[in-house]
C-alpha cells in the first residue's frame, strides 16, 4: 500500500472564516498524504472542521493558507475528477433513478451510450437493478443514498469525497451500506475520503483513520487499520483488533486534552 | 436485494393508487355538496326576506336570465376569457425573466425589488380610467390591468422559488463544474417549479379580476361591461348572471392551471403526501 503514489496531498491548510463580529479558525494548518486508492476516514466531534477539509478538497471553498494537489494538479476549483457525496441523496425529484445517475455524465458532456451502459452497471453492483425508472421519492432512505453512490461514480473520478452519507440512515441500513461500499470500492477503486462521527463506521471502512480535534480544528492522531477486508461488526478472527481500536478511538475523541473546555 | 427493496416500499405505503382514488371522489363530491347547499340557502333566504328581484333575485331568475340571454352571454364571456388569458400569458413572459434577474443579482434585487413593491400598493382600480385615456377604448387597458394584477405574485413566487434551490444540489452541481446555464436549465429551474405554481395559481384568480375591472371603465363588450350596464337598468338579474359566468370562469382556469400542474411536476405533489 506505501508504495502507492500520492493521490492527495493536503499542504498547511488554514481557513479562518470572518464575519463582521465573529472570527471563527475553522483549521489550523492542516497538512495530510492520501495514497492513490486508499480509504480515509475524517472523525470527529461536531465543529472540528472535517466538513470544511473536505469541501476545500472539492474545491467547493478557497482555504485561506495553504494548498491542495489532487494528482499533479493544485486545486482552484471543482474538477470533473474529483466526485462528492452528502448527508442528504441530493437526488433530482423530477428525474428518475436512471436519468439521476446519468446527470454528472450530461453535465460533463460524456457519451450517452457508454454512460448508459455504465449507469446500468453501477445500479446492478448496487442491487437497484430494476428499479432504474422509480423516482426518488418512492425508493427508503438507504435506497436513495445508493443512487447517489452510482451518480458519484458514473463519470469515474479518481477521488470520492463523502461528507456523512449515511448519517441520516438507521443504524442496520447504515451497516448495511458501510458492507457494499467495501465491495463497491473493491471492485472498482478510488481513493475516498469519508468524513463521519460514527467511531464503528470509520473502523469498518478506513485504511487509515484522521482524528481531528476542534477549536480549531487539528489532526490529533492518525491511525492505521489493517484488519483485512470485508470487515464487519459481526464476531470474526480480527474482532479483538478491531475493539481495541475502538476503544482507542473512543478515549482520543473524549479525551480532556483534546477538549480544552 | 431488489426483492427486499420492492418489499419494503410496499410495506411503507409509498403506493397508494388506491388510496387516491377514493380521495378523488371525495375532492368532487364534497366540494359539489358545498355549492349546492349555497345555492338552497341564497334561494332560502330570498323566500324569508321577500327580497324584490332587482333587489336580490332568486336562483331560479337568474337561471332563466342566463337562459334567455344565451345568444348574447357567450360573446361577452369570450371576449372577457380572451383579455384575462392574453394578460395572464404577458404577465408570465415578462415576470419570469425579471424573477430570474431578481433572484441572481443582489443589485438588480434592490434597484427593482422596492419598485415592485410600491407598484403593486397601488389600486389598480385607480389607473383604470388612466388606462382608458392612455390606451383608447379596445381591449389594450384590459390586458394591461390583467398583467398589473398578476405580474407581481408571479415574480414574487418565482424569485422565492429561484433562490430557495436546495443547497445540496447546489453543491451537486457546482462540483460537476456545471455552467451557470446548465445549473439553471437541470435544477435550479426545475427545483423552482412547484413556487411558479404557486404564484401561476393565485394570479389566475386576480387576473379574471382584473379582467372585470378593466372592462368597468370605458369598455364595450365583456362580463364587466355587462355588469356595469345591468346595474343601470336594475337588472340585476343579469348582472348576478355575468357574475356566476365569471366564477365558472375563475374556477375553471384555476383547475386548468391545477392540472397542468400534476402533469408538469408530479414529484412535488408526491414529495408532500
Amino acid at each position: 500500500m506505501s508504495s502507492q503514489p500520492t493521490a492527495i496531498s493536503v499542504e498547511h491548510v488554514s481557513q479562518v472564516f470572518r464575519s463582521r463580529r465573529v472570527r471563527l479558525h475553522a483549521l489550523d494548518d492542516i497538512s495530510l498524504e492520501i495514497r492513490e486508492n486508499e480509504f480515509i476516514t475524517l472523525v470527529g466531534r461536531s465543529g472540528c472542521g472535517k466538513s470544511t477539509l473536505l469541501r476545500i478538497i472539492a474545491g467547493l471553498l478557497p482555504a485561506t493558507s495553504g494548498e491542495v494537489r489532487i494528482g499533479d494538479r493544485r486545486v482552484t476549483g471543482t474538477r470533473a475528477d474529483v466526485s462528492l457525496m452528502f448527508q442528504r441523496s441530493a437526488l433530482l425529484p423530477w428525474r428518475n433513478v436512471l436519468q439521476n445517475v446519468l446527470l454528472p455524465a450530461q453535465i460533463l458532456g460524456l457519451d450517452r451510450r457508454a454512460s448508459r451502459k455504465r449507469a446500468e452497471e453501477l445500479l446492478a453492483l448496487a442491487g437497484l437493478e430494476g428499479f432504474e425508472s422509480r423516482r426518488p421519492h418512492e425508493l427508503s432512505g438507504g435506497m436513495q443514498q445508493r443512487v447517489a453512490l452510482c451518480r458519484a461514480l458514473i463519470h469515474d473520478p479518481a477521488v470520492l469525497l463523502m461528507d456523512e452519507p449515511f448519517a441520516a440512515l438507521d443504524a442496520l441500513t447504515r451497516e448495511e451500506l458501510s458492507l457494499e461500499l467495501q465491495r463497491i470500492w473493491s471492485e472498482d477503486k478510488k481513493t475516498i475520503v469519508f468524513v463521519t462521527h460514527s467511531i464503528q463506521e470509520a473502523i469498518l471502512l478506513a485504511d487509515r483513520i484522521v482524528i481531528m480535534s476542534p477549536r480549531p480544528g487539528r489532526i490529533a492522531r492518525v491511525l492505521e487499520v489493517r484488519a483485512p477486508r470485508p470487515r464487519s461488526l459481526g464476531v470474526t478472527e480480527h474482532a479483538g483488533e478491531l475493539n481495541r481500536l475502538s476503544a482507542e478511538l473512543h478515549e482520543l475523541l473524549l479525551a480532556k486534552e483534546l477538549h480544552p473546555d | 436485494m431488489a426483492h427486499d427493496a420492492a418489499v419494503e416500499a410496499a410495506l411503507t405505503g409509498r403506493d397508494s393508487s388506491a388510496r387516491r382514488a377514493g380521495s378523488l371522489a371525495w375532492r368532487i363530491l364534497l366540494p359539489t355538496l358545498t355549492l349546492v347547499a349555497i345555492v338552497l340557502l341564497w334561494w332560502l333566504a330570498t323566500i324569508v326576506f321577500g327580497w324584490e328581484e332587482f333587489v336580490v333575485p332568486t336562483p331560479g331568475d337568474v337561471w332563466s336570465e342566463l337562459s334567455a340571454q344565451r345568444q348574447e352571454l357567450p360573446h361577452h364571456f369570450w371576449t372577457t376569457l380572451v383579455e384575462t388569458l392574453q394578460g395572464f400569458g404577458l404577465a408570465i413572459v415578462i415576470a419570469l425573466p425579471v424573477a430570474v434577474a431578481i433572484a441572481y443579482s443582489r443589485v438588480l434585487e434592490a434597484t427593482f425589488y422596492p419598485a415592485l413593491v410600491a407598484l403593486n400598493a397601488i389600486p389598480k382600480i385607480a389607473i383604470a380610467p388612466i388606462l382608458v385615456i392612455w390606451m383608447g377604448f379596445g381591449s389594450g387597458p384590459k390586458v394591461t390591468m390583467v398583467v398589473l394584477v398578476c405580474f407581481f405574485p408571479i415574480v414574487l413566487s418565482t424569485a422565492t422559488g429561484l433562490k430557495s434551490t436546495p443547497p445540496e444540489f447546489v453543491d451537486l452541481v457546482r462540483s460537476l463544474s456545471a455552467s451557470q446555464l446548465q445549473q439553471f436549465v437541470r435544477v435550479r429551474f426545475p427545483a423552482a417549479l412547484p413556487y411558479v405554481f404557486v404564484g401561476l395559481k393565485v394570479a389566475i384568480s386576480l387576473a379574471v379580476i382584473g379582467a372585470v375591472v378593466g372592462e368597468f371603465v370605458g369598455a364595450t363588450e365583456g362580463l364587466g361591461y355587462l355588469i356595469v350596464a345591468s346595474g343601470q337598468n336594475a337588472n340585476t338579474s343579469l348582472a348576478f348572471a355575468a357574475i356566476v359566468l365569471l366564477s365558472l370562469m375563475s374556477i375553471a382556469l384555476f383547475y386548468l392551471l391545477v392540472l397542468l400542474e400534476r402533469v408538469l411536476v408530479p414529484w412535488a405533489l408526491a414529495e408532500q403526501r
